[in-house]
């Protein structure tokens, strides 16, 4: 405690929390990380053949993307928003419903979810980015809640609580014609998404709208004064998220084939929430670390939702409150306490 | 007439449990200076003690309600004392977030003790006794209950922040944290106390409310996310602008529910609440001038 760096002002909006693997990692190996993860999750299938695992990989994936998305109102824009559940179900339901409908074509349907989920972004983002943080946070979980409360009672639109189905499952011809089966076509087909999702979100964040981003959120008054309009930027990231969401909404309609309210629960938050902070918020290789570690871990060890809440509930309370600096802080206690301890060794 | 009636009292009712929560909520804000997204959970947690101690060991109704609401101060106390204490100083968003895991904490543990299914209490039956009054409408022994114990309560509450020495000690925390530390105020004392306080308060909505409204695990959200409507709408920290906002809060609902859709009931509260702070983005009685909402809480 008494080490204690203070980073920017009390009231601050989530500064960078680095994670774990980048504080170890040094530069040479991390700059043969992209090529490297990308080679293994292209091979994944080779190896792994039981679709339980599989399945596990994808879902993985979709967290992915979704943490990312939310990274970007949550990490760079420091606008903690308890919307983004609300985004990917307004995508799900968006192709369920034109499915079910009008029956138009994949493409089609992801470019409705998409706009649906921007148009709503917007209808949120207008009268929430006028709030301060915590008002900020609860009015858009005020809107979350709105849209799941919709989802439920509007029978005629979304069918309810008995949920929409007739989704067909995700196939590509051309995976096909390998000789892939369904559950490696799909695999297949949310690994493009994530990296493309992946890229994208790279090359956003190191663009000069990402560094107008980071400069809104380190200190806004410096960053009107260099001309940039804070609520302008955090709304394009909060938007773009939300079309991010959208765009992952869809398709995972099409691999569980049916949509419930429950996708717009706010568990869905909580699993982000853990994911971005333990991950690290305004990172990128901790967030999606993060996503595989506590989607597949807790799958794989077959934990009834109910004790995997327990221990996520757990994380966040004592992380948040013994672990004032996040991860960042913790490895750097714990690198000095080992260079201490091997200098003593040495003398 | 009479369902324009009777939906008013259902809205007085609804708006007493949200003062009673909802002025605890402000509380915590003001005094101990936390955003404490766990507290419909206290008022969950509190629900499961009065059930234990009616239902279960049968104890007379008015000491239920008494060990009730002794218990729930003891428990929120002590989580304080335990957890949440050492946020006093963080960001409002590393708040949210532990006590956003608290509150999941608290939901899951519930389910695993009572199960996720939900439990209901039977009033005694001299309860409800209907009286009618003028109007048409039917108004429970229950209901009137509810009202003198909510005034009561909030009587009290106000007796305690501005007669008893302690009291004064919370408003004068409120206003001045490091004032207070100067002229001698045990600031830790005074926050521990505001925030047993304010779960005893917790403790008696519970058992005001309970035979109305069944107590499940995940209910807490439910009134955790109202409250927070309620305490934003009267302006973040002021229990006077909170108990105002429960009034309307409390109406908005219940007639939108009686004539509107009950399906909707939670989302007309987030609808005024949106709508307020539109025109009014520091809540009703807010003071603190935001020129940049984004620059201050």
């Amino acid at each position: 405690m008494t080490d204690h760096v203070h980073h920017g002002p009390p009231n601050h909006p989530p500064s960078r929390f680095r994670s774990l693997s980048e504080v170890l990692a040094p530069p040479a190996a991390r700059s043969m990380l992209p090529l490297f993860v990308l080679v293994v999750a292209v091979l994944v299938p080779f190896g792994v053949k039981d679709a339980f695992t599989l399945g596990i990989l994808t879902d993985s994936l979709i967290y992915v993307v979704l943490a990312l998305s939310y990274d970007l109102s949550v990490g760079r824009v420091g606008a903690l928003s308890l919307a983004h559940p609300a985004f990917f179900g307004t995508g799900a339901y968006a192709a369920a419903i034109i499915v079910q409908r009008y029956g138009l074509p994949l493409g089609l349907q992801v470019l409705i979810a998409i706009s649906a989920s921007i148009v709503l972004a917007v209808v949120i983002g207008i009268p929430a980015f006028r709030l301060s943080h915590l008002t900020f946070g609860m009015a858009t979980l005020g809107f979350a809640l709105i849209a799941e409360l919709i989802a439920q009672n509007e029978i005629g639109l979304t069918n309810g609580p008995l949920c929409m189905a007739g989704l067909s499952p995700l196939s590509s011809g051309w995976l096909s014609s390998f000789g892939f089966d369904q559950n490696v076509q799909q695999y297949y087909i949310f690994l493009v998404i994530a990296v493309a999702v992946a890229v994208f979100f790279w090359v956003l964040v190191r663009s000069r709208i990402g560094r107008a981003y980071v400069a809104v959120r380190e200190d806004e008054p410096m960053a009107m004064a260099a001309g940039i309009n804070p609520t302008r930027y955090r709304m394009s990231a909060f938007v773009i998220g939300a079309g991010l969401a959208g765009l992952i909404g869809a398709f995972y309609a099409h691999y569980l084939s049916v949509v419930c309210p429950t996708k717009l629960d706010i568990s869905y938050t909580v699993n982000l929430l853990v994911i971005l902070f333990l991950g690290g918020t305004g990172g990128f290789w901790g967030i999606i670390a993060a996503a595989f570690v506590f989607t597949a871990i807790p799958e794989a060890l077959q934990v009834a939702p109910n004790i995997r809440l327990i221990v996520y509930g757990a994380a966040l309370l004592v992380g948040v409150t013994a672990l004032p600096e996040g991860f960042e802080g913790a490895t750097r206690t714990v690198r000095r306490r080992l260079a201490r301890y091997a200098r003593g060794n040495r003398a | 007439m009479t369902f324009f009636a009777s939906e008013i009292v259902n809205g007085l009712v609804l708006a007493s449990f949200f003062a009673l929560v909802a002025g605890g909520l402000a509380l915590i804000f003001g005094v101990v200076g936390i955003v404490n997204f766990a507290h419909g959970d206290f008022v969950m947690i509190a629900g499961y003690f009065f059930y234990e101690l009616y239902v279960h060991l049968q104890l007379p109704y008015l000491i239920a309600i008494l060990l009730t609401v002794l218990g729930t101060a003891v428990f929120g106390g002590s989580i304080y004392w335990l957890a949440l204490r050492h946020l006093v100083e963080r960001a409002w968003y590393a708040q949210l977030l532990a006590t956003l895991g608290l509150s999941i904490l608290f939901e899951n543990i519930a389910q695993q003790i009572w199960s996720p299914n939900a439990l209901s209490v039977a009033t005694p039956s001299t309860l409800q006794v209907a009286i009618h009054i003028g109007v048409g409408a039917n108004v429970t022994v229950q209901d009137v209950y509810v009202f003198i114990g909510t005034a009561v309560c909030l009587i009290c509450l106000w007796l305690i922040i501005t007669k008893w020495r302690w009291g004064k000690a919370m408003r004068a925390v409120a206003q001045n944290r490091e004032a207070c530390v100067v002229s001698g105020i045990n600031v830790k004392l005074v926050a521990l106390l505001a925030f047993a306080l304010s779960t005893a308060l917790c403790g008696l909505a519970a058992c005001l409310v309970l035979p109305m409204q069944d107590v499940f695990p995940t209910v807490g959200l439910s009134f955790t996310t109202q409250a927070f409507v309620v305490v934003i709408l009267g302006g973040m920290g002021s229990v006077r602008g909170a108990v105002v906002a429960a009034v309307i809060v409390g109406l908005v609902e219940a007639l939108a529910a009686g004539y509107i859709s009950s399906g909707y009931t939670d989302a007309f509260g987030y609808a005024i609440m949106i709508l307020i702070l539109l025109v009014r983005p520091t809540g009703l009685f807010g003071d603190r001038v935001q020129r940049s909402g984004w620059s201050s809480l």
